[in-house]
Formats: structure tokens, sequence, C-alpha cells
């Protein structure tokens, strides 16, 4: 501060750092993106259509996934991962993967946005404007290379998130949901400056760089207040990705809010979550690795039990899912927990396959919402849903499945990676652990992947076709329609931006749960830019 | 050859793609029935043109999948796979034959092919990713099977099934992968190929006992093996026709199959170290096995418990680590399939006319069905192990096997053929002989029908023939087990697996 007002005072002028703006495009395009949808909606509101904003949303979302796939040729050109901004920012591959990520679940979260969500014309910019604005905040999570960005990512992609959990306004379940979801958000993001500031006491930085080196030169007699400081942070982000014992406002949450934006939740601020804790972790306190390691494991191993086994007794499909994805999420810890470049790799690719599934899941919860026409649906609900659409219950028993860890899906190959990763730095039991709550798991996605083909209530002829037939899109993942002249029940999905999202999803699923290779190396390319 | 096992795999699957897409149309059982016929004409053609003389791999074919890992789709096969891949392709046919579902028929015929063709790929992949991922796969055509198209209770059998599996298969998943990177710590490369890591890991013997036993739990619930066998009864009880016939005759063979292919190439010495354990587990499974299949009201069940006796003796074959007992314990494999599959297909038909799955209420069906005691008679006599029938030549070579090496397991195991003999004639007492009852009476009970008899015919034949003349079967089989045996006789022992330390980042 004093070099600043010496500086004032000199009146010389200040010297800016040079920032480099292509480094931080994909931030920069959600934000002016943003900006635009809201100019837009509120100078021409008369004149813009539902339609119109989402476009120029998807539009953005597109925009800014070409970017960040033109960062990532450059970076494999120049091979070069640097930090810029003064060392507050990284851009390295990590944070490039990051960047694709978000801008893919931004885009698909977009397209939702008019039949899946309960908004009048005027609203369904604000959609836009804080899906975007949640996922800026989210990059600059992923690419923070200084806990105080890191801290102001988390708030944007935080803030925005509670406003659009209650953005439905005849929605009540929404607005509960956001209270809690706003009251443990803010307490877990004061719980994490707290760490940053003890850290900062500890070793004179918040500066990851600067923090890794200076654990690395010193040996601190007394390391009570840089562990406070690690749990803490452990703590504030164990609450984004939703950790046991840091997962309780998750079932809630994810129930009351509007299906669309719980997909985005569970796929963006998880994600965001874990980019911010593999970086800080495995980057910051990496020389400290004795000290989190074993604290991580605990972590997981009880977020892989606690989420299964509590999901099983769930009857809301989406409290169910809820519990699955803290389930999941001990999943994505064991590739941290695991503390090699193998475990992170096996963590962004897990992330990356999950969000996929996870967001084309909650769109096909929120259209069979839509089909059955009332909010929130039981289990029980899903009963005959073959016969009312085939194409919704076809896609989510391909989605429930691949959550399960079905072979020939991305979730095989994602369960497979972390453990595989685990086992690797030979934490033997934590594996076996983590592959006995996939099979308790499996109770609860056997259930729902089997009730939509089982005779509905109302319509019990149990000799009626159930026409959709599984393997047909499992194999293609196309989603082609079978739509049978006899029955009258059933409604034809309209190809319709809904049907492109879970078509893309299932089809993502399927044919990269089979042609491999290519995502597994560039998640394992995408490492840590130190 | 290459090319016939890459096709005994994929022309199911085509075939399930095209019976999806029929959908539930009655031409889609039909596109199946044909496509199966085909797989079976493939499998023959494999069958005739094995080399007897070879003891190796035969049509080994691999093709780079994940190169990060090194995982690679890579088939081949020996004497062990190939009656196994000769098994699911000669039932196939026969329980989509057996099949009268009116539900969902495409979907029914797209599972069963999926089934088969996961299954095939099991028994021929030879890279323990594709294995395990083949392994994994049989389980969702199974209980999508089980749960859609089964009897009163399937939902509950099939969700039972799939979890007890699947809870084996995470012990086999962590086993694996901890095989794959001791192989990685010792020669640098990462391959899941089963040749090189059985050429060339050294393990230890502990390193190898854990190893086994993660392996072995896995393939101990699919055989299934006492007492991990929980799952069968129920699962035996409450599917349709057409895949307990698969289950309870191929996919049980999965769990033996894996402990021969696996366990014994892997890890030999463990093998020899474990043997007791297993041999024991066997004998118990046996005994107990017998006595609660007499014990038995319902005839699904009553199999499930005469299967799980019958499979105590094919592990009694193989971990007795003679060329004779493998041999039978292979042989017998095969036979145990063929006979099981026909006796399920008897209950089929005799549930069909009552639709009753317990014993009680039958009796005396001799008098209105002759035929069908007939072909009864000659399944029992297999199972029991009556010379000049093809249970006996498993049954002989396995109990001879065991008495070479362990000698007092062979004997308690030897009473299993007595007591085989008392629960299955008393079980076929209870249904052709005697008075019959008021309902049958009244009711009528309609004789075996032609189109049942092609049914069973084919088996029946094989059980005579095979009973009769098993030397072409033997002469497959035999070099394959040979090397087996000397090279699991012969593993040297290595003081430990190499410490190797958590890979650091790069």
């Amino acid at each position: 501060m004093s070099f600043l007002f010496a500086q004032v005072a000199s009146s010389t002028p200040i010297k800016l750092p040079p920032i480099e703006y292509s480094a931080i495009a994909p931030e920069l395009i959600m934000i002016v993106g943003a900006i635009v949808v809201m100019l837009i909606s509120s100078l021409v509101a008369k004149h813009v259509s539902k339609a119109t904003s989402i476009a120029v949303g998807a539009l953005v979302a597109i925009v800014s996934l070409a970017d960040s796939i033109y960062l990532g040729f450059q970076s494999a050109g120049s091979g070069a991962n640097r930090a810029v901004l003064s060392g507050a920012v990284a851009l390295d591959k990590f944070a490039i993967f990051f960047y694709a990520l978000f801008s893919i679940v931004a885009l698909l979260t977009v397209l939702l946005g008019r039949d899946l969500m309960n908004l009048d014309r005027s609203r369904v910019p604000e959609f836009v404007t804080l899906v975007l604005l949640s996922t800026s905040g989210a990059m600059l999570m992923a690419s923070a290379l200084d806990l105080i960005v890191l801290f102001l990512g988390l708030e944007i992609l935080s803030i925005a998130l509670y406003v659009l959990v209650a953005i439905e306004l005849g929605n009540d379940g929404g607005r509960e949901s956001s209270i809690k979801y706003f009251m443990l958000g803010g307490f877990s993001s004061a719980v994490f400056l707290y760490g940053v500031a003890l850290i900062y006491g500890a070793t004179g930085s918040t500066n990851l760089g600067q923090i890794v080196s200076f654990l690395h030169n010193n040996l601190l007699k007394s390391n009570g207040v840089l562990l406070a400081g690690m749990g803490m942070i452990l703590v504030g982000l164990g609450f984004k990705i939703s950790a046991v014992p840091f997962h309780f406002w998750a079932p809630d949450v994810y129930q009351g809010a509007p299906s669309p934006v719980t997909g985005f939740m569970a796929a963006t601020a998880k994600a965001a979550g874990f980019a911010a804790l593999l970086r800080v972790f495995y980057s910051g306190f990496l020389p400290n690795q004795s000290d989190w390691v074993p604290v991580v494991g605990a972590m997981a191993v009880l977020t892989l039990l606690l989420g299964a086994i509590l999901a099983v007794v769930q009857r809301d499909v989406k409290r169910t899912l809820a519990y699955s994805s803290i389930n999941q999420a001990g999943f994505i810890l064991l590739g941290l927990y695991a503390a090699s470049s193998r475990g992170i790799g096996a963590s962004l690719y897990f992330l990356m396959t999950y969000s996929v599934v996870i967001v084309g899941a909650f769109a096909t919860v929120g259209a069979i919402e839509k089909l059955l026409g009332k909010q929130g649906i039981q289990i029980e609900d899903l009963r005959g849903l073959s016969k009312k659409s085939p194409f919704l219950a076809f896609s989510f028993v391909v989605l429930i499945l691949a959550q399960a860890g079905a072979p020939f899906t991305t979730g095989f190959l994602a369960k497979f990676n972390v453990v595989l990763a685990a086992v690797n730095s030979r934490h033997y039991p934590v594996a076996l652990i983590a592959m006995i709550s996939a099979a308790i798991a499996v109770f609860f996605y056997l259930r729902m992947a089997l009730l939509p083909f089982r005779a509905g209530a109302e319509a019990s002829d149990s000799f009626a076709p159930s026409a959709l037939s599984l393997e047909d899109s499992q194999r293609g993942g196309d989603s082609a329609v079978l739509v049978k002249e006899e029955s009258e029940v059933r409604v034809r999905t309209r190809v319709d931006s809904v049907t492109v999202v879970i078509g893309l999803a299932v089809a993502v699923t399927v044919v990269l749960g089979i042609w491999a290779g290519p995502l597994i190396d560039l998640a394992n390319r995408a490492v840590l830019f130190f | 050859m290459s090319t016939l096992l890459n096709l005994l795999i994929f022309v199911p699957v085509i075939g399930a793609v095209i019976s999806a897409v029929i959908g539930s149309n009655k031409s889609a059982l039909t596109v199946a029935k044909v496509v199966a016929l085909l797989n079976f004409a493939l499998a023959v053609v494999v069958t005739v043109q094995f080399n007897t003389a070879s003891s190796g791999f035969q049509g080994v074919s691999s093709i780079s999948w994940v190169p990060a890992f090194g995982i690679s789709w890579k088939l081949g096969i020996d004497g062990i796979s190939l009656f196994l891949v000769l098994l699911t392709a000669i039932l196939f046919p026969i329980a989509l034959y057996a099949s009268k579902e009116t539900r969902s028929v495409g979907s029914y015929a797209a599972w069963m092919l999926l089934l088969e063709a996961s299954l095939i790929g099991s028994f021929l992949s030879l890279d323990l990713f594709g294995f395990f991922l083949l392994f994994e796969l049989t389980l969702i055509p199974s209980y999508f099977l089980i749960a859609r198209w089964g009897y009163s209770r399937s939902g509950f059998a099939a969700v039972k099934f799939f979890v007890y599996t699947f809870f084996g298969s995470a012990f086999l998943l962590v086993g694996i992968l901890a095989l794959v990177f001791i192989h990685q710590a010792q020669t640098g490369t990462t391959t899941f190929d089963l040749v090189t890591l059985a050429k060339s890991t050294h393990l230890s013997d502990t390193a190898q006992e854990w190893l086994l036993i993660a392996f072995t739990v896995a393939f101990a619930i699919k055989a299934p093996l006492f007492p991990l066998h929980t799952w069968s009864p129920d699962t035996y009880g409450e599917s349709p026709l057409g895949p307990v016939v698969i289950i309870a005759s191929v996919m049980a063979k999965l769990g033996i199959y894996g402990m021969i292919r696996f366990d014994l190439e892997l890890f030999p010495r463990a093998s020899h170290i474990l043997a007791p354990l297993l041999l024991t587990l066997g004998v118990a499974g046996i005994i107990y096995g017998a006595i609660v299949a007499a014990s038995a009201s319902n005839m699904r069940r009553f199999v499930a418990f005469s299967s799980l006796s019958h499979v105590g003796f094919i592990v009694l074959g193989l971990f007795a680590l003679t060329p004779q007992g493998l041999t039978g314990a292979v042989v017998q494999m095969f036979n145990h399939g063929i006979y099981t599959a026909a006796l399920l297909l008897v209950i089929g038909f005799i549930y069909e006319r009552r639709s009753k799955m317990g014993f009680e209420g039958l009796g005396g069906l001799q008098k209105s069905a002759p035929l069908m005691a007939g072909v009864a008679t000659i399944v029992v006599m297999a199972t029991v192990g009556l010379p000049g029938l093809s249970g006996f030549v498993g049954e002989f070579l396995i109990l001879l096997g065991a008495f070479l090496s362990h000698r007092w397991w062979a004997v308690v195991g030897a009473s299993g053929v007595v007591l085989s003999a008392i629960y299955m004639l008393w079980a076929y007492q209870r249904i052709f002989h005697g008075k019959q009852s008021e309902s049958i009476v009244r009711d009528g009970f309609k004789d075996i029908t032609k189109a049942e008899l092609a049914l069973v015919i084919p088996l029946l034949a094989l059980i005579i023939f095979l009973g009769v003349y098993p030397k072409p079967m033997l002469d497959r089989v035999d070099p394959t087990v040979n090397a087996l045996v000397s090279q699991v006789a012969h593993a040297p022992s290595y003081p430990s697996s190499a410490n190797y330390s958590a890979q650091s980042k790069g």
C-alpha cells in the first residue's frame, strides 16, 4: 500500500501490469456475452423472443468453446504452460480443459431454457445471462493461480447460481432451495476466505506459485496455522463439490431447483469446485502431501459410502440423483486422493463425462416432468414411461446406466480410470470401497432403469408393446423414435432443442464409451502447470 | 480363424441391433433365431478347424483399443474356451426357440443376442480389460431379461443377482489393476494382455495369494461356489425359460472358466497353496447342494441346488491340479451345461402345462406322458453319471484326478455321486411315478409335443454321443490342459514382487 501511496505522491504514473487478454478470452467472451444479452433484453425487450435470447446465449457458448479449442491447439503447438496477469491466472492445459468443459455445459443448459424452464419471455434473457456469468466464474476458478482470484471466481459462480435456483416465479421449492443454498454457500465462502487468510499468514502469499516455493524451501516449526488454512479451504471447496460431511444442502437444493438449473449446478459448480480443489491441493500444497492426502481419503470414503447408501432409500428422482451425484463426487475425489498425475487425469476424464451425463439426465428429468405435467417426480412415476415417450425412457435409462458404470458407456471408463489411479498409488482398500459403493449404488440405478419399461399403473395392459427397444439407441446413440400407429397414448417427442440436448448427451456417452482413447488421452495430457 | 472369432461376437451384436429395430413385431424373434443358428454354424466351423496338436491360443488377433493404458481388443481360443463357446452357440438357438414371449419381443430378442455376444466375448477375450468389460456386460442383458420377462418376484431376484455379482466384480477389478501395476513396475510397460502378464510378472507367493483371492471371489459368485451361491435359487426360480437355460448352463460356467483361465495361469503358486481351501469349498458345496436339493419343493430351486453340487464337483477336479482332474473339469463344464439345459427344458414343459413350479400335485405323469418321461429318464441318468452317458466321463475323470493328488477330498466328494443319485431319482419319482393327483386326472396332462421334442433331441443326442465317444472332445481339451498343468506344477517361486514406489507426479 505504502508503495502505491509513494507512487501517487511522486506523481509518476502507476505502471499497470500488462494484461494478456487472449489468455482469459473464454471468461471475457462469457461476460461480454452476458452483458450483450442483458442489454438486448433491456433495450429492445418487446421485440426479443425467447428463442432469440437463447440463440444468442448458445452462440456465446459456442464461440467460447471454439476459443478454448483454439487455445488448446495453441498450447499444444507452443507446449508452454504459463502464468499470465502477473501470475494470477494460469494458461495451462488444465485450465483450457475446463474452459471447454464449462462452455459445453453452458451450451447444453442454455438450450434447455425455452422448453424446460417455466419463464416468461422477459425473464429468459435473465436466465441466459446468469448461466453465462456463472460459467465465467467457474472458468476463473479453474484457471486461478491466486487464492484471491479463486475466491472471486467462486463468488461469481455462486451468486449467479443462488439467483438461478430461484428464477422461476411460481416455484416455492426453488425459492426455499435458493435461501438454503445461499445461507450455506455464504457460510462456506466465508470459511474458504478465512482459510485463505490463514494460508497468507502461514506462507506470506496468496499466490499458489509463491506458496509452493515457500513450502518447498522452508520447514515450518509449527504448522498449525497452515494446516488450519488448508482445512478451511478444503471445507469451503468441499461444500461446492458436495463431499460428505458438507453435502447436506445438495439433496434439498437439487430437488427444489428447476431441472435444467440442477443439471447445470451438478455439472458446473461441481466441476469448478473440483478444478479449484485439484489445483490448490495438487499444485499449491503438494509439498505437504502427507498432511492432506489422508484427510481427502477419509472424505472420499465417507462420500462414496454415504452417497450410495442414502440414495437407496430415496423416493424422489431428483433427490436420488442428488445422492448419486454425491457418490460420484467420491469417485472424483479418489483421483485427488491418488495424488498422481494419473489421478488428476482420471478426475478430469470423470468430470468431463459426468458433466455431460448429468446435464442430459436432468434435462430428461425436466422433460419427463413436463410430459407428466407435474413438478418433482417420484421414482414410481417413471412406471410405464416407455409407452408415453420411448425416446425419453430410453435416454433416461442410458444416462442412468452410464452413472451406474455400465460397460460401453463413458461411466464405466470414468470409474475404471479413477480406481486404476487409486490402485496405482497402492490405495487398495479405498479402491475396493469405491467399487463396493458402486455395487450398492446399482440398487437404485437399476430400479430407476427398469421402471420405465414396467406397465404403468393406469395402463396395466401388459401385452401392449413397449415400442422402445433398448439396443437401438444404445448402440447408435441416435435419437430416432419409433412411433407405432397402434398406441394412442404415446406422445410424439418434438424434435426441439431439448431433444437435441438429450440426444447429444446420450450419443456422447455411448460413442465415447466405445471409442474411448482420444478423450482419455486428452484428459491425461491436461496436466497442471506446475 | 481370427476373423471367425470376431464374427462370433459381432454377428449377435448386429442381430441384436436388427431385432431391436424391428421392435415388437414377431419377426424380431425369428431374426434372432436365424442369427443364433448362424452363430452356431460359425462355432461348429471353429471346432472343426481347431488344431488338436496345439496347446496354445489359436486364431489370436489383437487391435489396440485404449493405447494410454495398453488396452487392446485381443481374442484367441484354446482347448478350454473352445467347448464353452460351442456350448453357448448350441444353447442360444435352443433357448430362443423355447421362448414363448409375447411382450416386447424385439427387446427380448435383442437382449438375448447381446447376452450371447457378451458371453462368447468373455470366453474369447485374452485382454484382462476386455474380459472384465464383457464379464460385466453379461449382467445388463441378464438383469433386464430376468426383471422384465420373469415371474412374480423377478424384480427382486434380478436386483439380487446383479448386485451380488457386481459386488464380486469389485474385487476382480481391483485385483486386475493391482496385477497390471505390479507388472508395470517390474517391466515398465502397462498392458492388460493375459499372455504377457502371465509370462513376465514375478509375483511373490503372498502377492499371488491376495490376488487369487480377489479374482476368485468374483468367479466363485458367478459359478456359484458354496457359500457364495445364495443368489442362484432366486435367480433360477424367477427367470423366464430362455434366459434361465443360459444363466444356469452357460453363465455359471463363466465363473469356473475364470478360475481356470486366470487363477491357474496368472497365480500358479497360489493355486497350489490355496487349493485345499477351494477344494474344501467345492466338497462342501457337493454335500450341501445335494442335501438342500433333496428337500427342495420348487423344481427350479431344485436345479439351482443340484447345480451347486455339480459345480462343486467341477471345482474338485479343477483344483486337484492334475491333468485328469482338469480335463474332467473342462469336459464336465460342457456336459453339465448340456444336461442342465435339458433338465430345465423338461421342467419348463411341465410348468407350461400347469403354471406351477412346485413339486406338489405332481406324480404319475408317466402314465399320461410316457415320451416326456423317457426324455427325462435319459437326462436324469446323465446327471447322475450313468456310464455310457456324457455325465459319466467328466465325473470319472474328476474323481480319478482328485484321488491322485488330494485323496481325502476325493473320498468325501465321491459321496456326491451317491447323493446325486438319491435326490435326482427321488425327484424323478415325485414327478413321474406314483399316483396321479386329482387335478392331473381331471385336466389331463399332454405329452411332449413335436416342437418340444425338437428342442431336447439335439441335447439328448449330445448326451449319448459324448458318453459313448468322448474322443473328439478329449483330443481338443487335452493338449491345453496338459500344458497348463505342467505350467502350474513348475511355476517358479519369487521372493518378492519387487517394491515399487507410488508413481510420482510427472
